[in-house]
């Protein structure tokens, strides 16, 4: 007799308890600890998400220089659009680490402190290599990670498709990613950029380039006027590109009009320099 | 001396059998083949052939489920046979604490190594069928380095099971491998410019604690670097018997003075 009522009285509670599930975010809505439709690395990391995501970049600098982390080492500005490149001249950042060698052989020479340290130099890996080529791919895992984690990690997006364009040579993805990027970061105009210069080097096609400078000007623009000021230094590189397209259609009034605009900037850096030889000619 | 291997064997047999009948082991695996089997099966951006990472990942499993098993099992040799008097009657036997002791240890030693040699059959397989590489002489050499870190965690357990309780040895353990895995090399630099009672801390801590970081030779096999030269392996190898031998002298002598 007492089991019947145990299990009624079971099946009652449940009952109540989902009709309550149910009925709270109703009637509280906003009020509640967690809005509707959080993901769960939100609810479970917070604001710990970029600080994740960001050691998954780091992660994937390690593996560039063979698992070896190098502090003094970083190829932040090694993606697309920081380098100016434009079809036909070589890449700029052709050398740069060269700096390594000296480096590690200045390392191979310093005293050893302490058997201790002599033994854990001997144990692990003191200097570094690079990857090249296809073997650039071990990378991808880790970005692809740091942006699963945080969305909102654009400079994940911009050194995964980076690699995939300049290494793995497919601009085609490259440029998807930049896109997922640009969904995820509507306001941002550097993934635009890198857009933009993989069309214009990798793909050669002008007009989707151009689209992508005007998107990142237009952005530029945004920031500007919700901030009250803005990166001249990323504006000077759009003028560049946006000057190099207006040349090759022989756009002298556009031309003149980003000169001035670079002008206005009042930044005497490499990109102005090429952007004046441009409006000169 | 016959006898006394045959006490010996069986104390070993023992212990190998209470590990495999714990199930410890299977759970370690089947939550390693949980974890690398989605990801095996991931291709991001699809791009296809990345299989370091897993290699990272899979071989980080190894070495925490390693270090578990062998504190969790040595420290497990002695308490309850105190616990449960059982003690005793094995004393008794005549087994001599000598022999009690070793035959504890190298049974603590055989059942983690056996754990250890299975998760790395497991991963060597797991990276050949990827990779398309069978037992490079690095991996080999991972594995012999890691048996010595077996050898001087089990030897630290034991000594530990011996001072403290079976949970106060458990975490004891866990924080010294895992602070000298983290920290152990960097301890006199974190601490040059602190006073010179911390430096000296510091130093006394670098200098005697058991160097673990010695033993670990993933980022050489995950990142193809070639194997380390045999003077240093043997030297590495020599350290952790050493050191494990101190550590058993030192039980030994708190079980001699022990009233049992």
């Amino acid at each position: 007799m007492r089991a019947p009522l145990h299990i009624s009285a079971a099946t009652l509670t449940l009952a109540a308890a989902l009709a309550l599930g149910q009925m709270l975010p109703r009637v509280f809505g906003d009020r509640l600890p967690q809005t509707a439709g959080t993901s769960l690395l939100d609810q479970v990391l917070g604001e710990a998400r970029m600080t994740i995501s960001d050691t998954m970049i780091l992660k994937a600098d390690e593996y560039f220089h063979g698992g070896v982390r190098v502090t003094d080492c970083t190829h932040d500005h090694a993606h697309a659009a920081n380098s100016l490149d434009l079809p036909g001249s070589a890449h700029a950042h052709e050398g740069e680490h060269d700096h390594h060698e000296d480096e590690d052989e200045a390392r191979s020479e310093a005293p050893r402190r302490d058997l201790w340290g002599w033994v854990n130099t001997r144990i692990h890996i003191a200097e570094h290599r690079h990857v090249e080529g296809d073997q650039a791919r071990e990378l991808i895992p880790w970005y692809w990670a740091a942006v699963r984690i945080e969305p909102k990690n654009v400079h994940a997006y911009l050194l995964c498709a980076s690699v995939v364009s300049q290494d793995l040579m497919n601009p085609s993805e490259a440029i998807h990613i930049l896109e997922e990027g640009i969904r995820n970061n509507p306001a941002d105009a550097e993934l635009e950029i890198d857009a933009g210069c993989i069309h214009l080097n990798k793909l050669r096609n002008s007009p989707a380039a151009q689209a992508c400078f005007d998107r990142a000007y237009a952005k530029w623009a945004q920031d500007r006027d919700a901030h009250g000021h803005a990166d001249g230094d990323l504006k000077m590189r759009i003028l560049f590109y946006l000057c190099h397209l207006a040349r090759q259609r022989n756009d002298t009034s556009a031309l003149d009009r980003y000169f001035a605009e670079a002008q206005a900037l009042g930044i005497r850096s490499a990109s102005f320099i090429a952007i004046q030889k441009m409006a000169e000619h | 001396m016959n006898t006394c291997c045959r006490q010996l064997a069986a104390l070993c047999a023992l212990s190998l059998r209470e590990l495999y009948r714990r199930k410890d082991v299977w759970v370690v695996f089947t939550l390693g083949i949980l974890i690398l089997a989605p990801l095996t099966a991931i291709n991001p951006y699809g791009v296809a052939g990345a299989s370091r990472h897993l290699s990272e990942i899979a071989l980080l499993l190894i070495w925490v489920s390693a270090a578990i098993i062998a504190i969790s099992v040595a420290g497990r040799q002695f308490p309850p046979e105190f616990e449960h008097r059982t003690i005793y009657p094995m004393l008794a036997k005549p087994v001599s604490r000598t022999t009690l002791l070793a035959g504890k240890f190298l049974g603590a030693w055989v059942a983690s190594v056996s754990a250890t040699g299975c998760f790395y059959l497991a991963y060597g397989l797991f990276s050949g069928a990827k990779m398309g590489i069978w037992f490079p002489a690095v991996f080999c050499q991972a594995f012999a380095l890691h048996v010595g870190f077996l050898t001087l965690v089990t030897a630290l357990s034991l000594l530990g099971s011996f001072c403290l309780t079976p949970p106060a040895n458990l975490t004891v353990c866990g924080v010294v491998v895992g602070g000298m895995f983290a920290i152990g090399q960097r301890l006199p630099d974190m601490t040059a410019g602190h006073p010179a009672a911390l430096r000296a801390l510091a130093r006394l801590i670098y200098v005697a604690a058991p160097h673990v970081e010695f033993f670990d030779l993933r980022r050489r096999v995950i990142h193809e670097w070639g194997p380390v030269g045999w003077q240093v392996a043997v030297a590495v190898l020599l350290y952790a018997v050493v050191y494990a031998g101190a550590c058993l002298l030192l039980a030994g002598w708190i079980f001699r003075r022990k009233k049992c």
